[in-house]
Formats: C-alpha cells, sequence, structure tokens
C-alpha cells in the first residue's frame, strides 16, 4: 500500500542577508515509497537529501509541487495543509528523526521516550540500544553525542509509525549500535512501516534499504 | 427658634437629599452622591446623619438619638437638643416610643418595627477603601461586582487569628449584589442588619454618600462556609439589669483594674431593669 | 478543533507611530501560538488588544467560547471582565504587577477562586497548596509573604494564581524575560506541562526565539507593527522566507 507519494516537488532558498542569492536544491524532485518498505536518499551532501526528508516532514516548504500522505485512510497533500493538520499527522502518522537530539532541559531519557509509549516500553528500547538503567534517570543534556542519539533513536522506535523519516540514524554510533539500528529499521519494516532515510554508510544501506534514489541523478 | 426653616436645612436641600434617598432606597447597598451642606458641627461628628434625619423630620415625628448605645452621651444629647431646637419635635429616650432613631454605632437592641426609621451615622461609606484606595477604581469594582478581594481579606485573617478578625465594620453583601459598609457597629449587630423591618438610611457627611436599606432586605454578612459569620459579645452579664443577650460595654471602675459589663444600649438597660425591679 | 479567538484586520496607531497594522490571526482550542518580534514590533499591544484590555482602532477580536463568535466589543464591561477573571488568564512579564505582595501566596492563588466565587475556606486553601506544589514551590510555604519569594518563585507563583481557575485561554507576555538563564528554564518547562496537562490554548509573546520554538505550535513574526511570517513553529524557524525572519534567526548566539 503506498503510505508517501511526492511529485514535481521544487525547493530553493533566497538568502536575503547575502545580498538575495537564491540556492537552487530540488528540481523536479520525486518519491513514493510503500508500506514495509525502506527508501535511501542517496547522493553526494549539497544534492538535496536533508531538504527533501525535510520537506517531507513539512519542516521546510517546498516552493511547488504536492506531497500526499496517507493519514488514517485518507490521502493528505502536506503542502497545502494547515498547521493543525500536520501536527496531527506528526503526532501519528508520520516520524521524523533527526541526526541530533533536541533536549528539553531537566527531562529524563526515560520520559523522553516514554512520551511515545508506557514507561515500561520506553525502558526496554533505550536499555536494547545500550542506555542503561542509570542513565535512563538523567536528563540527556550531558550525554555524549552517541548516547544522545541512541536516546533519539529510542524515542522514535518505541512506538509504531506508519511512515519514518530518518536522517543519518547510524551517523554517531559503533558497530554494535549501528546493528541494533539496522535490526529496529528491519523491525519496523516488517510491522509495515514505510521509511525514507539518508543513510551514509552504505553497509546500513544495503541492510535495509529496498530502493535508492539518488538525487544527483535527479538534479542533472 | 428664629432665623432657622424647620430642621436647620432649607426645602431645597431636603428635597436634594431625598432624592438621593429615593435612589439610594431604589439600590440597595448602593452609594449615592450627594451635595452635603455645611453644617454647624465639624466633619465627623455625624454630619450626614444630622442631614439624613433634617430631610425627613417631620411635626408628628418623634425623634431618639444615641450614641454607641447610649442617649446621654454629649454628643447624642447635642443632636437631640439640635433638632429640637429646630424643628420643635418631641424626643425620646425609649426606642419603642421613636419615629426616627439617629445613631452611631449602635443597632439597639429593641427589634425596629415597620413604621420606624433608623439613620445611622458613617464616617467611611467605602467598603473597599483599605483595599482599593483610589475611589475610581472603587466605583468600577462595584459596577462589576468584584469583590474577591474582600473575601482574601477575611481569608488573610483567618491565617493569621484563626478567626476572621473584623470586630466592627464587617462588610456585608446586600440583595447578592452590593458589598456594603454597614457603619462602625460592632459584628454583633450585623445581623439585625438582615430583613429589618424599619427603613435603614445611611449618611456619610465628609465622604457625602448617602446608601440605604429598604424594609425586608437581604443582608449577610461575608464570611466562609466553613468559617461562619460569628457574631461575638462578652461572655458575661450586664451587670445593672442581668441581660445575656445584650451588647456590653465595658467599664473600668477603678485603678486597680476593676471592671463592670453594663448592656451599651442605655435604653433597653433601663427598661430591662425595671421590668426584673 | 474549533477556533477559540479570531482577529480581523487590526489597526491601532500612537499619533505617527504604527503599532498594529492589518494585522489578523485565529487560535484554536489547545493550541500554542506564539508572537515573536522584537522591541517595537507592536507585538505586546496586540497581546493587550487581544486580551480585551485596549480596543483598536479598526478590525475586532472574536471570542467563541462554545456559543458562536462574538466580538469582544459587544461583550459589555461586566462581561468581558467576568471572562478576563476566570476563563481568561494573563500572566504578566513582571509577577510584581500581577501578585499581591502583602497577600501571602496562599491568598494569592486562592484570590481568582475567591472572585469566581469559592467560599469554602478548606477547599481553597487544599486548592492553594495543590498549586503550590504543582509549580514546584513548597507547599509549606502557603502562609508566607511573596516579598520573601526570589523572582523565579514569584513567576512561578504567579503562573499558580493564572492557571488555579483552569482557563481555556491564557495569554502570556514574556512569562520568563528578566529572570537568570537556569530559572527560565525551569519554568518553560513547567509552562509546558501545565499547558499540555490541562490542554490550554495559549497565545504568548517573546522576543526568544528559543521560548517559541519550546512552547509554541504555530509562530507569528511581526514587525513594526505587521505580521510578516506566519506558520509552524519549526518550519517558520528552521526554514525563513521573509528577510527579516531570516534576520532574527541568525542573530541567535549558539548556545
Amino acid at each position: 500500500m503506498m503510505m508517501l507519494t511526492a511529485q514535481a516537488l521544487e525547493k530553493s532558498f533566497t538568502l536575503h542577508l547575502q545580498g538575495g542569492a537564491k540556492l537552487d536544491v530540488l528540481h523536479n524532485a520525486a518519491i513514493t515509497v510503500r508500506a514495509g518498505e525502506c527508501v535511501a536518499l542517496a547522493g553526494p551532501s549539497g544534492t538535496g537529501k536533508s531538504t527533501l526528508l525535510r520537506a517531507l516532514y513539512g519542516n521546510y516548504l517546498v516552493d511547488s509541487g504536492e506531497i500526499l500522505i496517507r493519514h488514517e485512510g485518507e490521502m493528505i497533500n502536506l503542502t497545502n495543509a494547515d498547521a493543525q493538520t500536520i501536527i496531527e499527522i506528526r503526532s501519528k502518522t508520520l516520524g521524523y528523526v533527526s541526526q541530533f537530539l533536541r533536549a528539553i532541559p531537566r527531562i529524563s531519557a526515560k520520559n523522553i521516550v516514554a512520551a511515545g509509549a508506557d514507561t515500561a516500553r520506553a525502558q526496554q528500547m533505550l536499555t536494547r540500544l545500550g542506555i542503561g538503567a542509570n542513565l535512563q534517570n538523567l536528563a540527556p543534556a550531558t550525554f555524549s553525542g552517541g548516547e544522545q542519539q541512541r536516546v533519539n533513536l529510542a524515542r522514535a522506535f518505541v512506538r509504531h509509525w506508519p511512515i519514518l523519516l530518518l536522517d543519518e540514524p547510524t551517523a554517531s554510533l559503533d558497530a554494535a549500535n549501528r546493528d541494533i539500528v539496522i535490526a529496529l529499521i528491519n523491525e519496523a519494516k516488517s510491522k509495515g512501516s514505510a521509511i525514507i532515510g539518508i543513510f551514509h554508510d552504505s553497509f546500513v544501506r544495503d541492510a535495509v534499504a529496498d530502493q535508492v534514489l539518488d538525487l544527483s541523478k535527479e538534479h542533472a | 427658634m428664629q432665623g432657622y426653616n424647620f430642621a436647620y436645612l432649607d426645602e431645597q436641600t431636603k428635597r436634594m437629599i431625598r432624592r438621593a434617598i429615593l435612589k439610594a432606597v431604589a439600590i440597595p447597598g448602593h452609594q449615592i452622591p450627594f451635595a452635603s451642606r455645611e453644617m454647624p458641627l465639624p466633619y465627623g461628628w455625624g454630619t450626614g446623619g444630622i442631614q439624613v434625619t433634617a430631610a425627613i423630620l417631620g411635626e408628628d415625628d418623634t425623634l431618639k438619638v444615641i450614641d454607641q448605645g447610649a442617649d446621654d452621651t454629649t454628643n447624642a444629647v447635642s443632636i437631640r437638643r439640635f433638632f429640637a431646637r429646630t424643628a420643635g419635635v418631641a424626643t425620646t429616650t425609649r426606642t419603642a416610643d421613636a419615629s426616627i432613631i439617629q445613631t452611631r454605632h449602635r443597632i439597639p437592641e429593641t427589634p425596629l418595627t415597620d413604621s420606624q426609621i433608623i439613620v445611622y451615622q458613617v464616617p467611611m461609606p467605602e467598603p473597599l477603601y483599605k483595599l482599593e484606595p483610589s475611589k475610581q477604581a472603587a466605583k468600577r469594582r462595584h459596577a462589576l461586582a468584584e469583590y474577591g478581594d474582600m473575601h482574601v481579606k477575611l481569608y488573610e485573617d483567618i491565617v493569621r487569628f484563626g478567626r476572621v478578625a473584623v470586630a466592627y465594620d464587617h462588610p456585608v453583601m446586600v440583595n447578592q449584589r452590593y458589598l456594603m459598609s454597614p457603619s462602625p457597629i460592632p459584628a454583633y449587630d450585623n445581623p439585625k442588619l438582615h430583613k429589618m423591618a424599619a427603613l435603614q438610611l445611611f449618611g456619610a457627611g465628609r465622604e457625602k454618600r448617602i446608601y440605604a436599606l429598604p424594609p425586608y432586605t437581604e443582608v449577610k454578612s461575608l464570611d466562609f462556609e466553613n468559617h461562619p459569620f460569628h457574631p461575638v459579645r462578652a461572655d458575661q452579664k450586664c451587670a445593672l439589669c442581668g441581660a445575656q443577650n445584650s451588647y456590653l460595654d465595658e467599664i473600668v471602675t477603678d485603678n486597680s483594674g476593676g471592671r463592670m459589663f453594663a448592656c451599651s444600649d442605655t435604653d433597653f438597660c433601663a427598661t430591662n431593669s425595671g421590668r426584673a425591679a | 478543533m474549533s477556533v477559540l479567538l479570531r482577529a480581523r484586520h487590526l489597526e491601532q496607531r500612537f499619533g505617527r507611530i504604527v503599532a498594529l497594522d492589518d494585522v489578523s490571526l485565529s487560535l484554536r482550542r489547545h493550541e500554542i501560538l506564539a508572537i515573536v518580534g522584537e522591541s517595537g514590533s507592536g507585538k505586546s499591544t496586540l497581546l493587550n488588544v487581544l486580551a480585551g484590555f485596549q480596543q483598536p482602532d479598526s478590525g475586532d477580536v472574536l471570542y467563541d467560547s462554545g456559543d458562536g463568535p462574538q466580538p469582544l466589543a459587544t461583550l459589555g464591561a461586566l462581561t468581558l471582565r467576568k471572562l478576563q477573571r476566570a476563563r481568561w488568564g494573563f500572566v504578566h512579564q513582571d509577577p510584581r504587577r500581577a501578585l499581591r505582595l502583602d497577600i501571602t501566596a496562599g491568598g494569592n492563588i486562592g484570590e481568582r477562586l475567591m472572585a469566581a466565587g469559592q467560599r469554602n475556606y478548606g477547599q481553597i486553601r487544599e486548592t492553594a497548596a495543590r498549586w503550590l506544589e504543582d509549580v514546584e514551590i513548597d507547599p509549606a510555604r502557603i502562609d508566607d509573604l511573596p516579598k520573601t519569594f526570589s523572582g523565579g518563585m514569584l513567576q512561578r507563583l504567579q503562573i499558580a494564581a493564572t492557571l488555579v481557575t483552569e482557563p481555556e485561554l491564557v495569554f502570556m507576555d514574556e512569562p520568563t524575560g528578566g529572570l537568570d538563564v537556569s530559572v527560565q528554564a525551569r519554568i518553560l518547562d513547567l509552562i509546558r506541562g501545565l499547558v499540555k496537562r490541562l490542554g490550554l490554548a495559549v497565545i504568548l509573546v517573546t522576543h526568544d526565539i528559543g521560548v517559541a520554538r519550546l512552547l509554541a505550535d504555530r509562530l507569528i513574526v511581526m514587525r513594526h507593527g505587521r505580521i510578516v511570517e506566519t506558520g509552524l513553529t519549526d518550519q517558520v524557524l528552521d526554514d525563513p522566507h521573509h528577510e527579516y525572519t531570516q534576520l532574527l534567526v541568525s542573530s541567535v548566539l549558539p548556545a
């Protein structure tokens, strides 16, 4: 079942503070992903992988084109949806794992993850990702980059997302944790999640992706 | 008395005051401004009460004047004599015989009837003045019925003293609408205001306000559900007449701490003793 | 989710100064909207107009409590005051303005309750104590005077005193302005938690983008009385389109 399809996406940035310099990033970009499938975005930096991912989340506004998302049985066009709708889609259907954890001060790792599920499952997920019980009750502000990213991942994978967007999920992880993330992604796929990810590590990409979308080719 | 109109004030002034009284009666508990006149005694001595009495006094009236419950204190005597001279009306010390009673800081113990009028002397008509020094702001509060402040003050009293500590001039809600100062009567007298059969008029000369409680008006002292209003009197009998339910004055009798308690309402005390004797 | 408050084409001038220039916005139930701008942008004026404390020169503000949208201007002073006292709340930047410093902490929290007709002394105290806990003030301080409280505690007390009537709409004017940074973080966290728990709709004015990012669903950027950009908070801050928004975002010093 098709979960997300985007067509004819155009995105450029106008940098007013640099004399109005215009940066064209996406041109006629398109992507489709089905339930249980993982599409990897590939291409050298500057080809718009992150931009596309953020646009699919509604974090960036595209200049034109449409992004259709299956939300609670209906296809909704994200590009002209109102704020309320996008917030709802993000809370129920569309998950996003950024490269860095944006930590809210004072909330423990356990509670950050438990926001999406119950405490017991939160603890399980954190433990699986190598965040032990002693760290779970602390706020992640003082964690290392890798530890923070694992909290970030735990928060996403603790619950089921019909569509999940991953931006460099294993960038700051060692091999062992990387393998755990691969397992998590494959488990999510088998439960029907449609996944779009940016994976710099080709090992990871080969282990999870069913399709690779090379944006540098699209750009040409 | 020569050179003076009946009851001292000219008829136009009386009309003006009566108009204010009519408005006051129409809106129970609400303060009506009036053009307070120069009276032959200074502000703070009952000029408001005197003007109200002067405006309603008629030839056939019988006037009683009390000060802190007594007919024989200097002020009560002076004011009674003032009206006797300028209006030639009959005066009395007996509550039951009076048609108009002017009072400072007490309500007579003897229940009043619907053919009587009681006029209170009021120093400060604005119940909010301690909490809200601005007159304009206070007016707005009355208009919008914003009285939360007053309850906060009572709350603070309970926190500090374990009970509401307002001994006199305990504010009341009139007709569930206006917050009113009953004048500095002891809190013990507050229940008498509620559904009194007589017309109650309040005059403040310095502050230039008149307000009123028509007969049988609902008057409720501010309190909390589980800290209900509790009228307080000294737990004593009157040394003169033996009464156990009248408001008592504490009188120092010598220099070694001796004291006695006697009814503050002199007429009530005398009547009571008379009966007992 | 239905629209709770709507402003249409608000205009306000003070002599030659343009405070509001064709400002329109809407707020839904449970939504948190941040108005961001520098001083002189008109954001405080906008908040005062939306909260009914000021009348605009033209345009109107409509409030829908469930019986259909009604212009604030037609509500009448009494109804508006009642609204402001119970169903709406206003958190001021300076808690000393909003609190009574000569009344105990419990009295301050109880004030809105008493104004709304609560007459049970015991319940008032219980409610006040609970709220002190909710804002992380030791409930044993319920009879203390706010004179003895720190700035952060005062602000938390103001929050408790405002939210005690569980309003459906809360206006906040720089709720953490003037506080130490560590204190700010705690209060923002508190606000976030309470807003979520009570399902409040909030209009929040701030010059601090970090505050907006943390608390708000949607963002309005104001400059010289005009709205220059609006949208989802993260979208406006991560993908700013207007020149002024780009300037604001780039001016934030990195931690």
